[in-house]
């Protein structure tokens, strides 16, 4: 959203003389912008982005047509395969560069609507942020009740397919009347925290808004699954092998135990036709509904945040996923359809180690490789002392390596590889993820922590403890410049809305003064102070005067419009919230918020 | 204008000609237009488009500066290197590579291409074979060889063999023929300005033990064999030994006419007092070291020793692997029995270890003192910063003659890997002076990617 403040300077005649004509068209432009910035329109604000709206596709023969129907036609987008080593290498090295001579300052994300929030579409929908959700909600995810039963006969679950690349071991199971679900067992080095982790993370991403596929820790007794002959399974660099009996043992073996149940991650198959990752920018040609490039999107640039609150370093596009949501659910290659946007394998989250501490502990704090980092310590003869200098596994969570609050800065925090979306985080965007984040409350946290079904119980103890810390420093930083006010509505001549920052006790109680101004008429004149009424639980309350009549001119007639600004005393920017006056007996409409 | 452009054609067949254009032109436009579009974008907060600011427009000046920059980076080196690394991927041609260089499954036995660069020197290219577990477990096998035409070649086989955690035997053997060594003369007051060439060919085999008693005490034996011959080298547009000596800058050095062969023993005790990092540095190093040799094809008797030792102390600045050492160093090369020591059996400076502004060979006397005061800090995983000032010289036998006078400065920084405390891989920009008495003057400057040894 535009800012309306214009500053305009003037030169003395004698220096203007020699550039009169440039000087001209430069103080033209500049006024031409300051004095038309647009009232918000009379009109509720967009709460459904169109891309949710099916569309059709043209289709082609399928590439890889099944046996039983060869003449098998798509009408998807293709599939798009992501270069691991050019997504790396671009990243690191040549896209920075390139940006750096594109002169690509970029600006404020363009999905926002009129309240400075993201509308729901293929990408986000607001869950946490619109309505209070339960902890049975939390810890249900995606999932909700479809989840596989333990307790299930002897060979209930089929392997049909080994798991193909990837870090962790694992193979696909098929479950009659459930579906499919890939299952991943831990690393021995860090028994349980990459299942719980992606358990846990899938949940607060899910709370929050993002698509994030339904993964849980499953504890299952080996005998319950029944294998398919024949299966091979082919690792990262190629090789294919047979997933014998011998294999699945070893898997087992290796795998994190409680008694003789097996723990693994169970992670249902994502509905709709999986059609590869997404990049953090660009957008996608084949998909008619993609017309915001990624590095745009709030929603992702926002994403920043929520790495950085569990630890997600590994936030790269390989670990995202698309599918493609045919409205003819059984089949799911036709048209109409669109495209749905989902984060996928936030197994790294909450202290992933890597074979070498060396690297294990600039994880979250700096990027595989830090050019930055390395020329500035090179430079510098190493003075400034760093937070892997300090990074320490502590006794309470061993098996979350190095993931602690300590040393945790929100404004600092960087992921394995710069991400494109992640790098354009304005400080609207990230007021925005605060404010989402904000949602969660200590019991949710304990909640979603839970769902990790942890073995030691000073894990979930060590775990709850450092993600509360985590968001508080998140909610330090984020309130700190724009207002925090938010959940805004309007009840007869009464503006309410609710100060997160004092809801969550981010500061204490005494550092927060209300303060209200309320401006309108087509120049916005001040013309009044007025009180702002604190409550509990961070609500606050502002009465309304009345600037128009009832009748006469138009209902988004200038003169009906204003604006009040609401300012917490801790914040140094004012909420702008501005409103059309439809007189006394229609009350006032919200049509819009500014930061 | 038709019957201008085709007059060998009838009008029917151009007008039949001028209709399907049309056509195919109108079909086009038409499939275009039935094509589906991409959806609006939405007016999310119903303000409309953003309008061009001035700051928009402005930023379009710095834009046309650099545009050929960015044309470059973007079109000429992202996306088509994009696209290549793509493919690349795409038909696992790393992996085939691999398979390709290797000869097992497991990758254990396989051979890589090396090129080497040390600048003042000629460059080499050559492959290095590699075989883990050959014949047994815990027995590796190296060989390596090297080229930049017929005049220098080399060639070596390393063996060894892990006999406990503790002790490792090695079997080494290397041949090596290059033209462009370098030698400024004798003593300390050798100048850079009689910089001259020789070729040498040398011949070395070896067996060692290294055995760690403690994890602070190791020691290293070795029994070896060393034949070396001389002659006039050229490189780089230098003179060479001979047209050196006939214009009197200095003597033939002694060795050089007939070479020599001989037997060597070498014993060192390291005791190093600092833990396995990230531990905190702090520590004291002493390194004891002695070689005699004999010279095989000499009669009466020719023999000597070479002998040293080298006592530093580390502190960790902050805790955190950030150390400043201090390392002393005296070195001798005496005669048992009669007759010279060939000058290239004396101690040598520059290069590896020693004052490692000089290039290799830079120094060459009986007898050296090194002072070394070193600074190293992290600056990633297994990747250091060190910045280093010695000062030192060559002298007469046991020190004779040592005057501060007549020290020189070496300083350099660079890289270095952190992985070992005793080789480390090096990445150096450094530079050496004249002795204090000639003046100080900067005389060398050194770039250098390579292994060194010690500190």
């Amino acid at each position: 959203m535009a800012s309306n403040k214009c500053h305009v300077s003037g030169r003395g005649k004698t220096e203007l003389r020699p550039y009169g004509a440039l000087v001209a068209v430069v103080l033209g432009l500049t006024l031409a912008g300051c004095a038309s910035t647009p009232r918000y329109p009379l009109r509720a604000p967009l709460w459904r982005d169109s891309d949710l709206e099916p569309v059709t596709l043209a289709c082609r023969a399928d590439p890889k047509p099944p046996k039983e129907n060869p003449a098998h036609r798509v009408c998807a987008p293709e599939t798009y395969e992501s270069s691991f080593a050019w997504d790396a290498t671009d990243n690191l090295i040549f896209r920075p560069i390139s940006k750096l001579f594109a002169i690509d300052p970029g600006g404020e994300a363009l999905n926002v609507n009129s309240v400075d929030e993201v509308p729901d579409s293929s990408w986000f929908v607001n869950r946490v942020g619109a309505h209070p959700m339960s902890n049975d909600e939390i810890a249900a995810g995606y999932c909700g009740t479809e989840v596989l039963d333990p307790e299930a006969a002897d060979g209930a679950w089929t392997i049909d397919h080994g798991k193909v690349d990837g870090a962790n071991p694992g193979f696909r199971v098929n479950v009659k009347g459930l579906g499919k679900f890939m299952l991943k067992s831990d690393p021995p080095n860090q028994p349980e925290r990459a299942t719980g982790a992606t358990s846990i993370a899938t949940r607060f991403y899910h709370a929050a808004g993002w698509w994030a596929p339904c993964d849980s820790v499953v504890y299952f007794r080996p005998s319950i699954l029944a294998l398919r002959p024949g299966l091979t399974v082919t690792d990262n660099s190629g090789v294919s092998r047979p997933f014998d009996k011998a294999a699945l043992d070893k898997l087992i073996a290796g795998a994190s135990h409680r008694g003789e149940l097996v723990r693994m991650v169970a992670s249902r198959w994502l509905p709709g036709r999986t059609i590869g990752p997404f990049k953090y920018e660009g957008r996608r040609k084949d998909d008619l509904a993609d017309v915001i490039n990624h590095e745009d999107r709030r929603d992702l640039r926002g994403a920043r945040l929520m790495a950085a609150w569990l630890g997600h370093f590994d936030s790269r596009e390989q670990n995202t996923m698309n599918t493609w949501m045919a409205e003819n659910e059984k089949d799911p290659d036709s048209s109409p359809g669109y495209v749905r946007h989902w984060i996928i394998d936030i197994g790294d989250a909450f202290g992933s180690e890597w074979n070498w501490d060396g690297i294990s502990k600039r994880l979250n704090y700096a990027h595989y490789f830090d050019f930055g980092y390395v020329s500035e310590d090179f430079l510098t003869l190493g003075i400034q002392n760093r937070p892997w200098d300090r990074a320490e596994r502590s006794p309470d969570g061993k098996i979350f390596g190095f993931f602690r609050s300590n040393d945790f800065d929100p404004e600092m925090w960087r992921g394995g590889y710069p991400n494109p979306a992640f790098n354009r985080m304005t400080e609207r965007d990230a007021a925005w993820a605060a404010r989402i984040i904000a949602r969660f409350t200590p019991e949710n946290v304990e909640a979603a922590v839970r769902v990790g079904d942890f073995t030691d119980p000073r894990h979930p103890r060590f775990l709850v403890h450092h993600l509360l810390e985590r968001q508080h420093r998140i909610l330090a930083r984020y309130f700190a410049k724009l207002s925090p006010v938010t959940d805004l509505s309007v009840d007869g001549s009464t503006l309410c809305g609710v100060d997160l920052a004092r809801k969550t006790a981010t500061y204490p109680a005494d550092q927060f003064r209300y303060f209200a101004a309320v401006l309108s008429g087509s120049e916005l004149a001040v013309r009044a102070g007025t009180a702002v009424i604190p409550a509990d639980n961070g609500r606050i309350c502002v009465s309304l005067p009345h600037v128009a009549a009832n009748g006469g001119s138009p209902d988004d007639a200038a003169s009906r419009y204003m604006r009040v600004d609401i300012s917490n005393g801790k914040a140094p920017e004012a909420l702008r919230v501005y409103l059309y006056d439809l007189g006394t007996q229609r009350g006032f409409r919200l049509v819009g918020l500014e930061r | 204008m038709w019957a201008r452009m085709f007059p060998f054609l009838s009008l029917s067949v151009k007008r039949f000609v001028a209709l399907s254009a049309a056509m195919l032109v109108l079909s086009a436009a038409s499939a275009r237009a039935d094509e589906p579009k991409p959806r609006p974008v939405p007016d999310y907060d119903g303000r409309g488009t953003r309008k061009t600011t001035p700051g928009d427009v402005a930023l379009w000046v710095p834009r046309v500066v650099v545009a050929p920059l960015y044309l470059t980076s973007e079109y000429l080196i992202r996306r088509p290197l994009g696209a290549l690394v793509v493919y690349v991927e795409k038909k696992r041609i790393p992996e085939k590579l691999v398979d390709f260089f290797t000869f097992d499954q497991e990758h254990k036995v396989g051979v890589v291409p090396t090129a080497f660069v040390d600048f003042g020197f000629l460059p080499s290219v050559g492959l290095y074979f590699f075989w883990d577990g050959f014949l047994a477990k815990n027995n590796d096998l190296r060989l390596r060889a090297g080229t930049w035409g017929p005049e220098w070649l080399a060639f070596g086989i390393t063996d060894r063999i892990k006999l406990t955690d503790r002790s490792v035997i090695s079997f080494h053997a290397e041949w090596t023929r290059r033209q462009d060594w370098l030698f400024h003369g004798i003593g300390p007051l050798s100048k850079q300005e009689n910089q001259s060439r020789y070729a040498a060919a040398i011949f070395d085999t070896s067996a060692a033990l290294d055995h760690e008693i403690t994890r602070a005490l190791h020691v290293h034996t070795a029994v070896g064999l060393r034949d070396a011959r001389f002659g006039n080298g050229s490189c780089c547009g230098d003179p060479t030994i001979a047209d050196r000596v006939a214009v009197g800058q200095f003597t033939i050095p002694p060795g050089f006419t007939d070479g020599y062969t001989i037997g060597y023993q070498r014993l060192g005790v390291t005791l190093d007092t600092r833990a396995k990092r990230p531990a905190s540095q702090n520590g004291v190093r002493l390194d004891v070291e002695g070689q005699p040799a004999f010279n095989l094809k000499q009669s009466p008797g020719n023999a000597w020793v070479r002998y040293g030792a080298t006592v530093a102390g580390f502190v960790d600045v902050t805790g955190t692997n950030r150390v400043l050492s201090l390392a002393v160093s005296s070195l001798f090369a005496d005669p048992i029995a009669g007759g010279a020591i060939p000058w290239n059996e004396q101690i040598v400076l520059g290069g590896k270890q020693f004052m490692r502004g000089f290039r290799p060979g830079r120094l060459v006397d009986r007898s050296a003192f090194i002072a070394t005061l070193q600074y190293q800090w992290p600056i990633w995983a297994w990747l250091d910063g060190a910045i280093h000032v010695a000062t030192g010289n060559v002298f007469g036998a046991r020190l004779k003659d040592i005057d501060p006078k007549l020290l020189r400065l070496s300083s350099g920084i660079g890289l270095r890997t952190s992985n070992s405390p005793d080789t480390q891989f090096e990445g150096l920009v450094g530079f050496a002076t004249d002795t204090f008495s000639q003046g100080t003057r900067i005389s060398s400057f050194r770039l250098s990617l390579g292994a060194t040894h010690g500190f």
